[in-house]
């Protein structure tokens, strides 16, 4: 019992690598998809892209060569990759909004033609609040999907791929403290 | 770029991360039914539009009460509400995560999900939607099983 306690105690005082560019790299994946246009229609499909994006993250970063397995990782790998993939799809989002601001014009102007209530409905209110604040509000907003499912992503890919880091960790350990023990 | 952490921080990190993502999905799970209570054409408006980035929204296969569409299609409906309920149930129960269930589960819900492709030619839309929800608890129960299978607020 008093070894267990000692190597609980090992595993949670001992310093472990948390690796950026992972979630960096899952972060923009899932943005870029995310903000593309027709491929983006995939997010309707359970956040896909979001999803995917986390569960990259952690495969990178799992496998790395000096990675050392933790089974919190998918969560935390799936987490980072989403605070990022949040930054960069707002700010692709508004470079595609600059891209295609004509065309956004061009759709206004459609809608206010088609004679419906409800297309007016939704131009008026655009014109209400400017359209750049509607996006920026929604970017915003979001941060939400941006933070579940990619951790989501991350944790399936973590269950999918059947490690449980903790336990390995747990019995190399006692290897290394009978090898110390024996000098 | 790599950071060197402790593990202690990591299992810190490790609850907060699971009692935000509950906190969310209760967010989430209030916006979905906000449209129903009718605040008014701006709220209504920014809620669908916020959710159309992650449901398609249809009209015939979303749930409606009271005259009011729910902010997502009855699939994810089944999700959220499923990730939320099983969440609470996994996270204080504390379950310890097995793979062979994940798979079951996992069977079954693409099972029910390709049903739900099929059924449109010989079922009516009530229970089509019903069954779509269905499907979306189901994989609502998965994504919930892997992040609070592994244990739930201690952990371990």
């Amino acid at each position: 019992m008093e070894t267990e306690e000692r190597v609980e105690n090992n595993n949670l005082t001992q310093n472990s690598k948390l690796y950026l560019d992972a979630p960096i790299l899952g972060g923009l994946l899932m943005a870029f998809f995310s903000v593309m246009p027709v491929i983006s229609i995939f997010n309707l499909l359970c956040c896909m892209w979001l999803v995917i994006g986390g569960a990259v993250s952690y495969i990178i970063a799992s496998k790395k060569d000096d990675y050392i397995p933790r089974s919190t990782d998918g969560l935390i790998y799936g987490a980072l990759s989403g605070v990022f993939g949040w930054i960069f799809n707002g700010v692709l989002t508004f470079i595609f909004m600059g891209l295609k601001a004509k065309k956004f014009a061009l759709a206004r102007e459609r809608l206010l033609n088609m004679n419906a209530p409800e297309a007016e409905r939704i131009v008026r209110l655009v014109d209400k609040f400017g359209f750049k604040m509607i996006v920026l509000f929604l970017s915003l907003g979001l941060i939400i999907f941006y933070l579940v499912f990619p951790t989501i992503g991350g944790a399936l890919a973590q269950a999918l791929s059947g490690k449980n880091k903790k336990d390995k960790v747990q019995k190399e350990l006692p290897k290394e403290e009978k090898k110390g023990d024996e000098v | 770029m790599e950071f060197s952490v402790s593990q202690i921080f990591i299992e810190e990190i490790e609850t907060k991360i699971k009692i935000f993502l509950l906190v969310l999905f209760f967010i989430l799970n209030f916006l979905i039914i906000l449209p129903i209570f009718g605040f008014g054409d701006i709220i209504n408006f920014f809620v669908y539009k916020l959710f159309s980035f992650v449901c398609h929204q249809s009209d015939s296969l979303s749930f409606w009460i009271n005259g009011s569409k729910l902010a997502v299609c009855s699939r994810c409906t089944g999700i959220y509400q499923a990730f939320f309920i099983s969440s609470v149930l996994f996270y204080f129960k504390n379950i310890k995560f097995q793979k062979t269930y994940f798979i079951k589960i996992l069977v079954i819900s693409i099972i029910v999900f390709i049903f739900t492709k099929i059924a449109p030619f010989f079922a009516n839309l009530s229970l089509l939607n019903l069954l779509r929800w269905l499907s979306g608890v189901l994989i609502g129960i998965i994504f919930s099983y892997s992040i609070y299978g592994n244990g739930g607020k201690s952990g371990k």
